[in-house]
């Protein structure tokens, strides 16, 4: 908020330090100031206040009790040490009373707690003096007619919003009118000074005359109602609504003011008498008139000064350094509240109305620690019992070595938006009732949170597409998506791509696999997914291009070659090869342990086998069957070859085997390898599996 | 063939070893004259009795000449040839072969480097989930409902609306459910993807990285941050970094601070240079976290008596430490999957 540095100085006898070192006092100790700005002859101070501090410091008269209690100046401008800038004396009328012009007609003490007006009559409207005019556009006002700027005026002045109406055109008895603050009825219309209609309803409280909404309470005036240059007679309203009346209202409206802004925060009820006649004293002064006698005043329940007992100790051990008693009494009263000391270790704050934000002992902590400054307070490591270094997070470490392992298979690592495209999550076989999806999407075309980490994966091959000639990446982060009984699940999910090496992309995503789930040390296997669901539910991947992972009998996830369609819309080349896996399900089954295997004293024995087989048949049909005969001596089964030809039978492969053959106790005789030998051939060729020389 | 046909024969022999150039060369010149010399065994059994002898010793000298005139030039040859290959092999202008390695995310990085300084220091970290209720995010925080003070968290809200989800706005509420269900003394970090709605540029976006800090025990105060806080910068930047707390307002601490460093653009100059600084808008100084001691209305919102357990938080965006540690200049590239970015990595 914009503040002018004149203004401030204005409730000073003393001299104020230069603008930028004021800033800087401000920031060290109130809030920040976020720029200091010249304007002709004035300065303008942007002050960051903090919401806590609006009921008693969007106004000028509140940053100048702060200077004052940060510089230690405990004389105003008035000599007074009990805050009331500018002195005053207002010269009523005697002729006239302001109780015979009004009656107040309240509908609902919670929504308006203080209602205080007072009538001027006779007043001349033209425009304001100069100083008032550069005060106002100062803070980013433009200035209209003496008496709406001196409305305004006093809102940045004390924080007081007011409204000024012109008596006359407010309809009721020539005499006496009627104002009434009440919640507007459905269907009732206004409209505002700045000629724009709105349609009302119970959600919004309004002024109203005897026939119709005058004002939309707290949040803008109304036109017909408003002063023009023949205005003679005007009706001051200096009101307190309830500040959830007011929000509610004007997030209703879609309309935010300068008064509406203020109401939401709190403003100090014990505010409006200040106001009302220090507003009336200036149309006096400004606009000559004739004030009558008196305020109308609603105020059922007047709010009180709280009281708050500080235990001195809890200030040193909050804040870290030692404070004196006096110097803590000293800094309160500086800031307007009034102290007294109760006992040895006890303080009785009475806190103004203008600080609701000082409810507990902790706030007047802060108080007193943002006077001193926070750079009087020294680091000091904290005093600990020992405990128990800290257990190494089981999740954390295991995330983090996820990904050590897939960035060493040379997968490089993506963070992306957890944002889904609307038609990435149709390609993806999606239905809207799984997916989460936002109230309030940032991107329409991104309504939903991702269910799956591989449509956003795909969308980075085809940026990086464009610069790379081939990808390999890897994300392991969260996916969302309903569920029954709670309502929203989400779970850690590990996705990884390849693109750009042809077929032997696959080979490298595999490897990229196996790599992964031997550093964490599981054993997965791979299997065929039912017809069904390679056909009807499977949409990423082709039909016959993927695999199934399982872990244990769970299925935990699936990799494979992603459909053309998929490949095509991304506007790349095929093949695009990519998996998924369910973090939380293999997670717990995660172990480093490592357990040595002593090294054997005799030899090896290699054998080769090889077997022609059906196409179909996959290289872990033969190596589930042969570790089924579980021959001790068999300490190695890898596959080397895979081939097919035009010299082999159609429909057939060949598939070819290393066999290690190894004994802890003894060097194995040819006889005693061939035996063994003789027993898998034979199990293999049980299979129609043609065992080839 | 008379011994001057042989001496002949030596001579060019001799002639066309010295003038091969490599060992290729060599040995199809040695294999020329083996045949040559084979030949003229051949003729060997064509001679009468007498001769045999002579003719014999004299081939054989002629061959055995042959073959050290072709080892010695063979050895020659090699040695140059190897240092030729050694010269080659050495250079250092020529780029050795890279390991193809992948690259992991810059927030990975810098998260490890943050939880291993905290580790040191004795914190845990803990974990939240990122779909939160409104009463985690917001009322336990002591961030009333119908307050403005809700506005400064522009939140992105699920459907349907009645469940009143939404997704985390920081990852304080990892700070309440670790407070109702840890007993204190304890000390943790949490880091965390968190949103926003919010407009994105180079400086803004609506999903970025927080990581939380909490520290509670018995006896705990503003002074102990101060270190802790100032440690864990210095550790993370630089040993010589300055760092300052000014006033601040967070519902969920009293009193709150804000958390300033020495700008690294300009080492604290802000003015320097005739626009100044632009990265700390000439001030010299970069805001990094927000923090306070812990209000005592979240102690008991989480079940804690504020009577008997005190103690401080703090919150960063561990991506703005990511940006000012790497000199990155737009926020959007950590979420971009922009290769030539985390390649640099």
């Amino acid at each position: 908020m914009k503040f002018s540095y004149n203004w401030l100085q204005s409730y000073f006898e003393a001299k104020l330090p230069a603008p930028t070192k004021l800033a800087e006092f401000l920031s060290d100790h109130f809030a920040n100031v976020e720029e200091v700005k010249k304007n002709g002859q004035d300065f303008i101070l942007d002050i960051e206040v903090r919401p806590n501090r609006a009921a008693d410091c969007f106004c000028h008269w509140g940053i100048a009790r702060e200077i004052a209690a940060i510089l230690n100046i405990n004389k105003s401008v008035s000599g007074e040490t009990k805050w009331q800038p500018h002195p005053f004396k207002i010269n009523e009328d005697e002729q006239s009373k302001t109780a015979d012009f009004i009656k107040l007609k309240i509908e609902n003490p919670k929504d308006c707690q203080r209602y205080t007006a007072r009538i001027v009559s006779h007043v001349r409207v033209g425009p304001s003096p100069l100083w008032l005019k550069k005060w106002l556009e100062a803070c980013g006002l433009q200035s209209i007619n003496n008496i709406v700027d001196i409305a305004n005026y006093l809102m940045l002045a004390v924080g007081q919003p007011l409204h000024a109406f012109d008596f006359e055109k407010i309809a009721g008895q020539k005499a006496q009118k009627t104002i009434f603050v009440r919640r507007a009825k459905a269907g009732e219309k206004i409209t505002t000074l700045d000629q724009k209609e709105y349609l009302l309803d119970s959600q919004t409280l309004v002024i109203a005359d005897s026939e119709k909404p005058i004002g939309i309470a707290g949040i803008k005036g109304e036109l017909t109602t408003g002063i023009d240059q023949k205005t003679k007679i005007i009706l001051l309203e200096a009101a307190n609504f309830n500040p959830k009346t007011i929000r509610k209202g004007s997030r209703e409206l879609n309309l935010k003011t300068d008064a509406s802004w203020r109401f939401e925060h709190g403003v100090d009820p014990n505010l409006t008498e200040v106001a009302v006649d220090r507003a009336a004293f200036l149309i006096q002064k400004l606009a000559q008139g004739k004030i009558a006698r008196g305020r109308v005043d609603f105020y059922p329940k007047k709010v009180l000064p709280k009281k708050i007992v500080l235990d001195l100790k809890i200030v040193e051990s909050l804040l870290g350094r030692e404070i004196s008693g006096g110097e803590i009494i000293k800094i309160l009263t500086s800031l307007g509240l009034n102290c007294q000391k109760t006992s040895k270790e006890n303080i009785l704050a009475t806190v103004p109305t203008w600080r609701p934000d000082l409810t507990l002992a902790e706030d007047l902590v802060e108080e007193i620690g943002r006077i001193v400054g926070y750079y009087n307070i020294p680091d000091e490591l904290p005093r600990v019992i020992l405990s128990l270094p800290p257990v190494e997070n089981r999740n954390i470490f295991w995330e983090e070595k996820s990904r050590d392992l897939w960035k060493e298979s040379g997968f490089s690592e993506v963070w992306n938006y957890s944002f889904l495209r609307k038609d990435a999550a149709a390609a993806c076989g999606f239905k809207d009732e799984q997916l989460v999806e936002l109230k309030n999407p940032l991107d329409q075309n991104r309504p939903y949170l991702v269910g799956s980490l591989l449509p956003n994966l795909f969308s980075n091959i085809a940026f990086n597409s464009k610069n790379f000639e081939t990808i390999k990446i890897f994300e392991l982060g969260k996916v969302f998506f309903r569920a029954a009984a709670q309502g929203m699940a989400e779970e850690r999910r590990l996705a990884a791509a390849v693109w750009g090496r042809g077929q032997a992309g696959f080979t490298e995503l595999k490897g990229g696999l196996d790599f992964f789930f031997k550093g964490v040390g599981i054993t997965p296997v791979y299997s065929e997914p039912s017809s069904i669901y390679r056909t009807r539910y499977e949409k990423v991947f082709e039909p016959q291009g993927f695999f199934q992972v399982r872990v244990g009998r769970e299925i935990v996830g699936r990799l494979g070659q992603a459909k053309e369609e998929i490949v095509t819309a991304l506007k790349i080349s095929s093949p695009l090869y990519a998996l998924e896996i369910n973090f939380e399900k293999i997670f717990p089954g995660f172990s480093d342990k490592k357990i040595y295997h002593s090294l054997s004293k005799h030899p090896e024995a290699k054998r080769d086998l090889t077997l022609l087989v059906s196409e179909k048949t996959g290289a872990r049909n033969v190596s589930s069957l042969i570790q089924s005969l579980k021959i001790s001596l068999l300490k190695k089964l890898e596959l080397v070859n895979v081939y097919q030809g035009e010299e082999l039978p159609t429909r057939k492969k060949s598939l070819s085997f290393r066999l290690t053959f190894q004994s802890a106790e003894r060097t194995l005789s040819s006889q005693e390898v061939e035996d063994v030998l003789v027993k898998i051939i034979q199990k293999c060729q049980s299979r129609d599996w043609l065992v080839r020389q | 063939m008379s011994e001057a046909d042989l001496k002949t024969l030596k001579n060019q022999a001799e002639t066309d070893i010295s003038a091969a150039k490599d060992i290729k060369e060599l040995e199809a010149v040695f294999r020329r004259y083996q045949k040559e010399i084979n030949l003229l065994f051949k003729r060997f059994s064509k001679l009468p009795e007498n001769q045999r002898g002579e003719w014999g010793r004299a081939v054989n000298l002629l061959k055995s000449f042959l073959e050290t005139t072709v080892s010695r030039k063979k050895e020659f040859l090699q040695k140059a040839e190897s240092q030729i290959a050694i010269n080659d092999f050495f250079d250092p202008d020529k780029p050795g072969k890279m390991p193809e390695i992948g690259h992991l995310h810059p927030l990975t990085q810098t998260k490890r480097e943050i939880m291993a300084i905290f580790a040191s220091m004795g914190f845990d970290v803990a974990l939240g989930p990122e779909i939160e209720d409104e009463w985690h995010n917001f009322d336990a925080l002591n961030i009333p409902k119908d307050h403005p003070a809700r506005d400064a968290w522009n939140t992105i809200w699920l459907k349907p609306e009645n469940k009143k989800l939404l997704l985390r706005t920081h990852t304080s509420p990892v700070q309440a459910r670790y407070l109702m269900t840890h007993q204190p003394p304890f000390r943790i970090i949490a880091p965390g993807k968190v949103f926003r709605y919010e407009a994105t540029d180079a400086s803004h976006e609506a999903q970025f990285y927080q990581l939380e800090g909490l520290m509670v025990d018995r006896k705990v105060s503003a002074a102990n941050f101060k270190a802790i806080i100032g440690e864990f910068l210095k550790r993370f930047f630089d040993k010589s970094l300055k760092f300052r707390l000014r006033p601040d307002f967070f519902p969920f601490t009293e009193p709150s601070f804000d958390v300033a460093m020495t700008c690294l653009a300009c080492s604290g100059k802000g003015r320097s240079g005739p626009k100044g600084c632009p990265v700390c808008k000439r001030t010299g100084w970069l805001e990094v976290a927000g923090a306070g001691l812990v209000h005592p209305n979240v102690f008991t919102a989480c079940g804690l008596n504020p009577e008997i357990w005190k103690g401080w938080a703090f919150g960063f965006g561990w991506d703005r430490l990511a940006m000012m540690k790497y000199k990155i200049d737009d926020i959007r590239l950590f979420n971009s999957g922009d290769l030539r970015f985390l390649e640099q990595f």
